[in-house]
């Protein structure tokens, strides 16, 4: 399930991105939206080469321009 | 060195041992671009198959899919592969939905290039160049390869044996035991024979244990 289409978040995207209100390590984000440990694996790799998203210490953290993304959508 | 046997040399380069680090990888898929090191943590059976829309496979994939609940409930992925398109996979994919009933709900390897199929040993050049023969891989979650199954392109694999399989894989790792032929889960389990002459006393002597001879007992869980 992709993340990203053209310029716009799909909903798993816009899912995976609201779960890193805080920064989590992948095992929490996957409790938090329920899909398998792989598949949050993929989304957050898609996320971090888009730039919305980023991993220290096995943590990944929204940066400036995912946090944008998300308000983006809200608005 | 014939045609034959060069092929042979040239597509077996990469074949993996047990015991091993599994060959790493990144593959287009039909859930996007995965890399093994995506399901650390869990088991993995990474299996091939011949080609897409062939019946044999299509059997296989319904069966596959009927074990998937269970080897999720043992923490275990499932991930298949063959020398395809990703839009071919998703039109087989779906084709079994629409006429079998039967939804594929695990990633598949578009292994075009053969990448992946040769890191694995999976092309068996006296079957076919073309396509992969069915072949299973047992990966654990610290992605080491723990077994492999390799089944000819006209015989179906046979699913109990996986589950049976992957039961026994944990089991091993959990309890530190060896499983018995045609062992199943509740049956007596063997323990690694003793390694010195007073470990081989010792052993006849433990109450509990069911021993044929010193280097040969089993017992219950």
């Amino acid at each position: 399930m992709p993340c990203i289409e053209g310029d716009a978040l799909t909903p798993t995207g816009r899912q995976l991105l609201e779960a890193l209100a805080e920064p989590r390590m992948d095992e929490e984000i996957k409790d938090i939206i329920g899909q398998r440990l792989f598949r949050v694996r993929i989304s957050l790799r898609e996320l971090m080469f888009a730039g919305l998203v980023s991993v220290e210490r096995g943590r990944y953290s929204l940066t400036d321009v995912g946090r944008a993304k998300l308000e983006e959508g809200k608005a | 060195m014939t045609e034959l046997q060069g092929s042979v040399a040239r597509e077996s380069l990469g074949m993996p041992r047990l015991g091993m680090p599994a060959p790493q990888f990144e593959a287009a898929t039909t859930h996007g671009t995965i890399r093994l090191e995506d399901f650390k943590g869990s088991w993995l059976v990474l299996f091939s198959h011949p080609a897409d829309f062939t019946p044999v496979c299509t059997t296989e994939f319904i069966a596959f899919a009927g074990i998937q609940d269970e080897l999720r409930e043992m923490n275990c992925e499932l991930m298949g592969l063959s020398i395809d398109s990703t839009y071919s996979h998703i039109a087989w994919v779906r084709n079994i939905q629409e006429k079998m009933g039967v939804a594929i709900d695990f990633p598949v390897i578009a292994d075009l290039n053969k990448e992946v199929a040769s890191l694995y040993g999976m092309i068996m050049p006296g079957e076919s160049k073309t396509e992969t023969s069915r072949c299973v891989f047992v990966i654990d979650p610290t992605q080491t390869l723990r077994a492999m199954i390799y089944y000819p392109l006209t015989t179906g694999r046979n699913m109990d044996e996986i589950l049976r399989l992957m039961q026994a894989l944990q089991t091993t790792d959990e309890h530190a035991v060896a499983t018995p032929a045609n062992w199943r889960p509740g049956d007596k389990v063997i323990l690694p024979p003793p390694a010195t002459q007073d470990a081989a006393e010792e052993r006849v002597n433990t109450p509990g244990l069911e021993c044929s001879d010193w280097y040969f007992c089993k017992k219950d869980l």
